[in-house]
């Protein structure tokens, strides 16, 4: 009781600059985004935001369904979270919601590594550099783009889950599937982890019954709901797209050239066929059933220890799941993002040898094709084979380095 | 039944001493031979039953190489004509032509070919029409308009400076010849004053009159000036070609508005939420490559408002093409967009004249009393990379090799091992 309150002491005293130093940031980056938006013809604001704002304006206008508008694919609830701008008309109100799940996401992120016995001091540092003060997250968020939201999602989800509230954390969880269908892959780990809790047999096996249960019933009746409402296009747009999308145009996934050359030879089976093999062989069972046992199975009676091992391999699958996916936009990053403060947190690598060639191979890579895929796009020069592969193939290999460097990290 | 067939040539001189200088005639033959480039039309009229309908489903049908001088052929006795075939219907039952799927408006639907299928004018003329009209797709254009008991053929053309050009009436089929040798009395922007001369044969082989005449008409469309409205495209081009439309030296006008239209190719889309059409028909998915469209829609057509006093700046975007089976290359892909203004009259005499009406087509998405002026029409051409065939092994080796090394990495990273003194030691 006592340690708690030393702690909660700490957190206030370390974070009462912080929060509100994350706050005012991204409240000049709100502001600058209004005024590019006014007077720039490139605009700030992200063009998914404007996706969102339009289908939101199909339910607030004529209480029809936000897929009438092209390209939303994404659950009605985020289009009910827009709704405000049409109901206060202000097109930019809605950044304010994902600017606040944004910084909440920050204070979860601090009060879980304290929990991860990680000191507040360093906890405020790992959080400011990595999250609060991040341009790219402060970016992200500002533009408004809803990433932000399932962020808040992930890291309540294992907040409630290491207080042992397992019906609010698989409730949340749930509802982050429904939001966006990747966060299923984390299951595996989270179950194992429950398992490795400790408690009589039965209790481990009523803790991860219960949070399953709860999960699925939340994802069923979140999508049976939205299905009510909306019908088939619903499953149309938000779920089967998702699952069978093959993204022609170019991104840094590894499989998009491929995928684009064999998508013109629709009767010739090429590997891009088999493209979720892979994944699901890396992403499944090595980091989600493989790597979670062998890491939490030799933790005993260490709670803290246990919660930090769990997101630093979740941490790890999230990575290999952007970096063998079909599809990969730079928004995906954030999705692993938010949980490098705790691969920080635990690290025994030597930063000048080992983080600094890790930071510089993924920026390096992701700068090479950055490259490339300016010169295709705004240059209009044929650089698919061998530039473009090239550069995501060293893209994925730099990512890859990177997966390797941290399960090592984590299993020595 | 044979139809009932009647035909009118005009000429359209520069000066009145052309006609008078260039004019040979005998009994039965007119002969000409301009200082000047001529504008001629000739118009066939194939008639079934009596009297004009008044009502019922109409089709057009247009045509003008796109590598024609776009705007050499309008003039004042000229409408305006997509480039390439355009064939317009106003029954919105027909849904495709030739296998071809046509785009649906709310006022027609339309089949757009720019030669890439095998679609071409003929296919929409009879047998007996082809035999009194030799269709000369290079160098003309023409305007075709079918009703049920009526087809109207428009064909114009530019007789070229010293170029002799004969004129009889050598088919007695024919009922009436018409052949009108005009040039420009006087024009404003209201009316249009034609004077010169006016022959007829009335079945027979020889020249049953030539009359002098002057008339009067309200033009629905005013040709280009000399001082053409630039339009062109941001350098470089890139995967999101950037259309400029500079009108910074025109000015706001009470009742007029500045508009570009334009017939997009399957290749080239609008992003509707991006730019803000006043309109986009036909294929507008966001996402999917070219090749997996084809069978659905042709392109589209889209009208754009402008502001008056700027240089308007429209977004477009190409697909992703098909692989191309020799090395990779590019796909130049074309489309004439065309920069109009459009103004208010409050008279409806404009609708009809005697060289052109007002029909299925860009002018059928305005009110009856407007008037076009057109400021340009140009030809913009985007270079779409596309890469080669042979590249597809390579591409997959490269991908597959990758793969396999990063799981057997992964695998080998996650296997219980024996650690390494420096991992002991940690």
């Amino acid at each position: 009781m006592e340690d708690n309150r030393t702690t909660m002491i700490s957190l206030s005293l370390n974070t009462k600059w912080l929060i509100p130093l994350a706050i005012i940031v991204r409240l000049i980056f709100f502001s600058y985004g209004i005024y590019q938006d006014k007077h720039f013809k490139v605009r700030y604001t992200d063009i998914d935001y404007q996706v969102f704002n339009d289908a939101a304006r199909f339910i607030y206008q004529y209480g029809q369904s936000p897929f009438l508008r092209d390209t939303y694919r994404y659950t009605p609830l985020l289009a009910w979270i827009i709704l405000p701008n049409h109901w206060l008309h202000c097109y930019h109100f809605s950044k304010m919601t994902f600017i606040a799940s944004d910084i909440i996401t920050g204070i979860l992120i601090i009060k879980l590594l304290i929990s991860c016995q990680v000191s507040p001091k360093k906890a405020n540092l790992y959080t400011a550099a990595i999250w609060l003060l991040n341009p790219l997250v402060i970016t992200i968020s500002t533009r408004g783009n809803c990433e932000t939201l399932l962020c808040l999602l992930i890291i309540t989800t294992f907040y409630f889950l290491y207080r042992g509230k397992l019906i609010l954390s698989g409730s949340i969880y749930g509802l982050s599937v429904h939001f966006k269908i990747y966060p299923i892959i984390y299951c595996g780990p989270i179950a194992i982890y429950l398992w490795y809790r400790g408690g009589a047999i039965t209790s481990r096996l009523w803790n991860i019954f219960k949070f399953g249960i709860i999960s699925i019933l939340t994802l069923i009746g979140t999508t049976y709901w939205m299905y009510k409402l909306y019908g088939d296009l619903y499953l149309q747009e938000a779920w089967w797209y998702h699952i069978i999308r093959i993204d022609h145009r170019h991104n840094f996934s590894i499989w998009n050239v491929l995928l684009y050359y064999s998508s013109t030879i629709p009767d010739k089976t090429s590997l891009a066929t088999f493209a979720f093999l892979p994944q699901v062989l890396v992403t499944i069972l090595l980091c989600g059933v493989w790597l979670p046992y062998s890491v939490l199975s030799k933790i005993h009676n260490n709670p803290s220890q246990l919660l930090l091992k769990l997101l630093n391999i979740i941490f790890i699958q999230t990575f290999t799941f952007v970096a063998f996916n079909k599809v990969c936009t730079s928004q995906y990053f954030i999705w692993y993002i938010i949980l490098l403060p705790f691969v920080v947190a635990n690290t025994k690598m030597d930063w000048k040898w080992e983080g600094i060639p890790m930071i510089v191979s993924w920026v390096a890579t992701q700068g090479l094709w950055l490259q490339q895929g300016y010169n295709l796009e705004f240059l209009g020069l044929n650089v698919f084979y061998p530039k473009l592969l090239l550069a995501a193939t060293s893209f994925f290999l730099a990512n890859v380095y990177i997966i390797g460097q941290c399960i090592q990290d984590l299993i020595v | 039944m044979s139809a009932t067939i009647k035909k009118r040539i005009t000429l359209l001189f520069e000066t009145p001493e052309e006609i008078g200088k260039n004019l040979q005639r005998n009994d039965t033959h007119l002969t000409i031979k301009g200082d000047h480039k001529v504008v001629v039309q000739t118009r066939w009229q194939f008639i079934r039953g009596e009297g004009e309908e008044k009502g019922g489903d109409q089709i057009r049908i247009t045509w003008k190489h796109e590598d024609s001088e776009i705007n050499a052929g309008s003039t004042v006795i000229n409408g305006y004509i997509n480039a390439g075939l355009n064939v317009y219907t106003s029954d919105s039952n027909i849904t495709s032509l030739h296998e071809v799927p046509l785009i649906e408006t709310p006022r027609y639907n339309i089949l757009h070919s720019d030669n890439k299928n095998d679609i071409h004018l003929k296919d929409f003329l009879t047998t007996e029409q082809l035999t009194f009209v030799d269709l000369n797709l290079e160098a003309s254009q023409y305007d075709i308009i079918k009703t049920s008991n009526q087809t109207e053929i428009n064909e114009s053309w530019i007789l070229e400076a010293k170029t002799p050009f004969t004129i009889e009436n050598d088919n007695p089929q024919i009922l009436n010849q018409e052949v009108g040798l005009f040039y420009i009395d006087s024009q404003d922007e209201v009316d249009v004053n034609l004077s010169g001369l006016r022959c007829l044969w009335e079945n027979t082989p020889q020249i049953d009159r030539c009359l002098k005449t002057s008339l009067f008409f309200k033009p629905a469309f005013l040709p280009p000036t000399e001082q053409l409205t630039p339009i062109y495209l941001d350098e470089p081009v890139g995967l999101h070609p950037k259309v400029l439309v500079d009108l910074s030296s025109r000015i706001d006008e009470t009742n007029c508005e500045y508009y570009l239209f334009a017939q997009l190719p399957l290749e080239i889309f609008v992003d509707k939420f991006q730019t803000s059409p006043v309109f986009v028909f036909g294929e507008h998915d966001l996402e999917l490559p070219e090749y997996k469209l084809r069978e659905k829609a042709w392109g589209s057509e889209t009208l754009y408002q402008l502001t008056p006093g700027e240089v308007n700046e429209l977004i477009l975007h190409s697909r992703y093409l098909n692989i191309t089976t020799e090395a990779p290359s590019f796909s130049n892909i074309s489309f004439a967009p065309t920069v109009f203004k459009a103004c208010d009259k409050n008279s409806l005499d404009i609708i009809k004249n005697p060289f052109y009406v007002k029909s299925l087509g860009l002018e059928s998405f305005f009110t009856d009393d407007t008037k076009f002026h057109l400021l340009n029409t140009t030809k913009l051409t985007v270079p779409i990379p596309k890469p080669g065939s042979d590249d597809f092994n390579n591409v997959q080796i490269i991908t597959g090799v990758t793969i396999l090394f990063a799981i057997i990495y992964l695998i080998w990273k996650v296997s219980p091992r024996k650690l390494s003194p420096k991992e002991k030691k940690e």
